[in-house]
């Protein structure tokens, strides 16, 4: 057995998202609420049609992966339709537009030498949105890092994220024909440059990690990651000594959030004491008080879960990052090109390391640096972004290509 | 009780039931998932016979042991060409080598990485070291077919047929090895490589017992050809000196195995 | 592309890394969260600072100390009762720490790592929870202690449950002083303290027990010893300790009847620092104490550099020495149950605790034997008729202010294994005169209540 069996496990996607569905469409004051009920209708539709379409037309065997994704996606849908209905409408246009994305991402990559081809304009525009950013980028929450088109906020450094790891990957013939990581370094610092310039330190080590992961895959010299390593800490270092105010108020309440409850660790208390009161089953959705702190639904949103939806769940939730990412490595081992390996073990260690700077920051593990939990936290550049990246470690399953060959 | 909390007041015990069954469902396949490659196509050296597999769909070949097939020729580049199949299509990649890689003859463009296609049964030469290249595939085809149409195609039990070996124009010499006590002689051509040894695959072969298997090797590089002691156990004296690194060799040099005294002359 | 492939497995590291990381985060939160949930900011539980939904407390025979009616958090309809118990029940802003409603908060709210504060949200309430107190045993002593300042303990050394803690001042819930923060006159002194589990007194000659007990397992001719009292005992270089009387010779037991300064101080320079020391923490000097889930304020003693004058001091309960008044009940439990074990306190009604070691059975039968005889001998047993009462009276000097009196002792009957401490604060006189009336009065109605209204303790348990 190869798949995961998909009718059941596409049943079992089905029955979890009408028990949850159901409570924001039927809120409990008797009101219905249509907008929930017709994004319900075509998300399960999109979910029905790609697993019959895939399964049964293209014959693919293993849909585990957008599986995990489709639960992860209709938990975010149903938390920001328990905010407001027109979140959730929001949310879903983001999700359609990341599935696509994900569409469009996998069919770039089927092909490596076109996907070679994309690799440097990807670099140029993530280097130029990024500044474009820095310099039209408005003020929210003391990080510039939104861009607004007509009504419409995106964080173009959510979206640099997909360019940052298809610029990193790289076919063996590339690599051993020019091995040097310079213009890879200078690419990528200067990406980390400009985040840090944008106040978006959580992002900014975000790409770091990730930079990390792409600079072993493609060298494998353990000595020269850890120069790159000890050379970015010194500048980092740097950067604080520089800026400490901005620095040093971030890190001011770590793992003194109690002594801080009503200033700095407001949230970070706010997480622990309301995800401990939902207990293991949760206290129900639209239940909480914890949706009423600031970015409840997006930074905080581990705590929402462990409150309305239960610790079990939210654990759950975290577990998947666990699957998604082993599942990243097994595929880089048996991956038709070094492209393939570099970008599926550089998306899913973002993806794993995104999880763990937002769970872990959350609940005062962790410095707190807001960033989001993929797939889950409502938001639509991060959500699209997170769809994109998911296409890197699916171009490196084998079995995505199987059919696709035989039938030339 | 509302509709609603109704719901969840079951719903509270089976979500997570449900999201367990998922998440551990689909992860355990995600685990399971993606089997290795395996072995789709093999180099065959032509001078010793050597069977090296393709494992996985590319595959770096050169000097450095960072390659996924290290060939310690001196000829050799540390990172001299790649092996891809993509789309069922087997590519040559030279890496920018210093000595060329060649396709049947052909050059392979190193200055753009343009591929060149390579089919089973074709000659790969990198610098002076020579294979022959086999899709799994093809082979597999080939040896189904093998009784019933074309048993001429084989040689024996040897699962490669054999093509003919087509050398780039800079190998395409030979030598005349002489023993200077019988006078039997002995010429090749057409080849980069000569092996001297007591096994049946030797070029030249002295059936001794105190002659190791693979005894010693002469080689063509860039300058001329070369001789090279393959740890042999009772050594090999070029002109009357133990051979401990590579020499090259000039017309008229006597190379003694065992009290097996051979002159060694380039062809023209 | 095989070895760029090998690379991979050491990302297996941040999996790894993660997954551990869940894990201590998970049980970080299983750890804590009954800590965690019960922060006031909590809109689960509270509403502007006030617990809102919480279990009923009642005392052991079932009279509602506080409960949550429509939302509202309830005391008992009796003014006495509310004030007698205050202590006990706590307020519901958290202000009286070791009381009820703050260090039982998450059993209160029914809270449970499985569920959460479901239940509480569903039922709109929590759990009950019946404590061990008699409210009527807590009225009578909060009016025996009348204007006094202090405290009256009554602790079971049988099965540790505590029937009577009140502490004084105290103030109505439902009509909290206006001026409790503003006050300088010192009338709300520790108002927000239960005394008798968070006090630290100077013990004075209720300490002579500690001393008497450090004798006992340290010189083998106690017994037979007799100490000379001229009024003051003085060391080598003239420095003294004054006796309250000139009692002239007196043996051991007699020693202890008159509280002789004397005799104590010269024991406990002539004990040495060492031993004392060893003997005090054996008897819970400065160890800490659990009680439910807070701790008692911790008894201190400390003659470890002391000089003998100073030792002498401590012998006679002076010096540094403090002591918590629960945990002079403890001790005398100890005595009482002559085996030198007494259950840890508990406010829970049924609830079995751990047995705590004071000290040997020989010392504690030798002292249950003198301490009766105190009584018996001494202060007369027509201060406690029908009781048994054994125990010790004392006078502690606090400088600058009047001594505080206290008297700490236990009923020697079967039906009746009570203990009991009483502190007034500042009082004046001799322990002997405030101090025995005010137990008397508490243990005549303790006689009253489960002797006289039932044929024994057990039955009514």
């Amino acid at each position: 057995m190869s798949g995961t069996r998909w009718f059941p496990t596409m049943l079992l996607i089905s029955i979890f998202q009408v028990i949850t569905f159901y409570q924001v469409i039927f809120s409990a004051d008797g009101t219905l609420n249509m907008a929930a009920a017709i994004v319900f209708v075509i998300f399960t539709a999109i979910e029905w049609l790609w697993s019959v379409v895939s399964t049964i037309f293209l014959k693919k065997s293993s849909l585990a992966l957008e599986y995990i994704a489709f639960f992860l996606t209709g938990i975010s849908l149903v938390v920001a339709g328990s905010v407001k209905g027109s979140l959730m409408v929001k949310q879903f246009i983001a999700v359609v537009i990341g599935f696509v994305c994900y569409v469009v991402l996998l069919y770039i990559v089927s092909d490596v030498e076109r996907a070679e081809k994309f690799r440097k304009p990807f670099a140029i525009a993530s280097i130029a949105v990024l500044v474009f950013t820095l310099i039209f980028a408005k003020n929210i929450n003391g990080a510039y890092n939104w861009i607004s088109f007509g009504g419409f906020a995106v964080q173009p450094s959510e979206l640099v994220k997909v360019s940052f790891i298809f610029v990193g990957a790289a076919t063996l013939e590339k690599l051993q024909s020019k091995r040097s990581l310079t213009q890879y370094v200078i690419f990528a610092a200067a990406c980390i440059a400009l985040l840090f310039l944008m106040r978006d330190l959580g992002t900014a080590l975000i790409f770091f990690f990730t930079f990390v992961v792409l600079a072993f895959m493609r060298s494998g010299d353990v000595r020269t990651i850890i120069f790159l390593i000890l050379g970015a800490a010194m500048l980092a270092g740097l950067v604080v000594l520089m800026r400490s105010d901005y620095i040093m108020n971030r890190f001011a309440t770590y793992r003194h959030v109690w002594d801080y409850a009503t200033g700095k660790g407001y949230q970070q208390t706010r997480v622990l004491t309301y995800s401990v009161s939902g207990g293991l089953l949760g206290l129900g959705i639209g239940n909480g008080h914890l949706r009423d702190v600031f970015a409840a639904t997006e930074d905080l949103i581990f705590g929402v879960l462990c409150e309305e939806w239960g610790m079990l769940i939210a654990f759950l939730v975290a577990q998947a990052f666990i699957f998604i990412f082993i599942h990243s490595i097994r595929c880089a081992k048996g991956a038709r090109s070094a492209f393939y390996s570099i970008a599926s073990c550089a998306a899913g260690g973002l993806l794993l390391f995104q999880a763990a700077l937002n769970i872990f920051g959350v609940t005062d593990f962790l410095p707190m640096t807001g960033v989001t939990l993929p797939f889950v936290s409502r938001g639509g550049s991060s959500t699209i972004s997170c769809w994109a990246l998911l296409a890197f470690i699916k171009a490196a399953d084998n079995r995505t290509w199987a059919e696709v060959k035989k039938k030339k | 009780m509302t509709n609603s909390a109704f719901i969840f007041s079951f719903g509270r015990w089976i979500l997570p039931i449900i999201a367990f069954y998922i998440i551990f469902g689909c992860g355990i396949s995600l685990i399971r998932g993606n089997k290795k490659t395996g072995t789709i196509g093999y180099l065959v050296n032509s001078a010793n016979g050597d069977q090296l597999p393709l494992i996985g769909f590319e595959t770096a070949i050169g000097r450095s042991n960072a390659c996924d097939i290290t060939l310690t020729y001196t000829t050799v580049s540390r990172f001299h060409a790649v092996l891809t199949k993509r789309h069922g299509k087997w590519l040559l990649f030279d890496t920018h080598s210093k000595t060329g890689t060649f396709v049947n003859g052909e050059k392979v463009d190193d200055v753009f990485l343009h591929p060149t296609e390579v089919k089973s049964g074709d000659t790969l030469v990198f610098g002076n070291a020579i294979f022959a290249f086999y899709d799994l595939e093809d082979l597999q085809k080939a040896e189904a077919q093998k009784s019933k149409e074309n048993p001429a195609l084989f040689e024996g039990d040897e699962k490669f047929y054999t093509g003919d070996i087509i050398l780039p124009e800079h190998l395409k010499t030979g030598c005349t090895l002489k023993n200077c006590i019988t006078g039997a002689e002995v010429s090749i051509d057409n080849s980069a490589s000569v092996l001297i040894g007591r096994s049946d695959e030797a070029d030249v072969q002295i059936a001794s017992p105190a002659v190791s298997r693979s005894h010693a090797l002469l080689s063509r590089s860039d300058e001329g050809w070369v001789i090279e002691d393959l740890d042999s156990k009772s050594g090999t004296l070029l002109n009357g000196e133990e051979l401990t690194e590579i020499k090259p060799l000039k017309d008229g040099d006597i190379i003694e195995i065992c009290g097996f005294t051979i002159r060694f002359t380039e062809n023209a | 592309m095989n070895r760029i492939s090998r690379r991979s497995y050491i990302m297996y590291f941040f999996a790894f890394a993660f997954f551990i990381g869940l894990m201590i985060l998970f049980f970080t939160m299983e750890a804590n969260s009954g800590k965690w949930v019960v922060k006031d900011y909590n809109k689960h539980l509270y509403s502007n600072g006030e617990l809102l939904a919480a279990g009923t407390i009642t005392d052991r025979y079932g009279v509602v100390l506080a409960q949550t009616v429509d939302g509202e958090r309830k005391y008992n309809d009796d003014y006495k009762v509310r004030t007698a118990t205050l202590h006990v029940v706590g307020d519901t802003a958290g202000f009286i720490s070791t009381g009820v409603h703050s260090s039982m908060k998450s059993q209160l709210t029914g809270y449970s790592l499985l569920n959460g504060v479901y239940k509480l949200k569903k039922n709109g309430t929590g759990n009950d929870i019946q404590l061990s107190i008699d409210s009527r045993l807590c009225v009578t002593a909060m009016d025996a202690l009348g204007n006094n300042k202090g405290t009256i303990g009554v602790y079971n050394y049988k099965t540790g449950e505590v029937y009577c803690a009140v502490s004084l001042p105290t103030y109505d819930p439902y009509d909290k002083p206006k001026d409790i923060m503003t006050d300088d006159t010192g009338k709300y002194e520790g108002i927000y303290m239960n005394r008798y589990f968070s006090g630290l007194y100077t013990p004075g000659s209720t300490f002579k027990i500690v001393t008497a007990c450090c004798a006992i397992d340290n010189l083998i001719d106690i017994n037979t010893r007799t100490f000379t009292c001229n009024g003051a005992w003085v060391n080598k270089v003239g420095n003294k300790v004054t006796c309250n009387g000139v009692h002239g010779t007196l043996n051991f037991e007699q020693a202890l009847q008159h509280s002789c300064n004397t005799a104590f101080a010269s024991l406990a320079a002539e004990l040495g620092n060492e031993k004392m020391q060893k003997t005090a923490e054996e008897c819970g000097f400065n160890k800490k104490i659990y009680v439910d889930n807070f701790k008692l304020a911790t008894s201190y003693y400390d003659v470890s550099d002391a000089y003998d004058i100073d030792r002498a001091w401590s012998g006679i309960g002076q010096y540094t020495t403090l002591i918590n008044p629960c945990h002079s009940t403890m001790m005398v439990g100890a005595i009482a149950n002559k085996t030198g074990y007494t259950p840890v306190p508990t406010l829970i009604k049924g609830k079995n605790t751990s047995k705590m070691n004071f000290m040997g059975s020989v010392s504690a039968k030798k002292l249950n034997q003198m301490l009766r005889s105190n009584v018996e001998n001494y202060y007369g047993d027509n201060r406690f008729p029908n009781l048994v009462m054994c125990g010790k009276t004392g006078t502690a000097e606090v400088s600058g202010k009047k001594p505080h009196t206290w008297f700490v002792g236990y009923s020697q009957r079967d039906d009746l294994p009570l203990a009991i401490v009483v502190v007034c604060e500042n009082s004046g006189g001799f322990g002997i005169d405030v101090a025995i009336p005010i137990a008397n009065t508490v243990m005549q109605k303790a006689y009253e209540l489960y002797v006289l209204a039932y044929a024994n303790l057990g039955e009514e348990g």
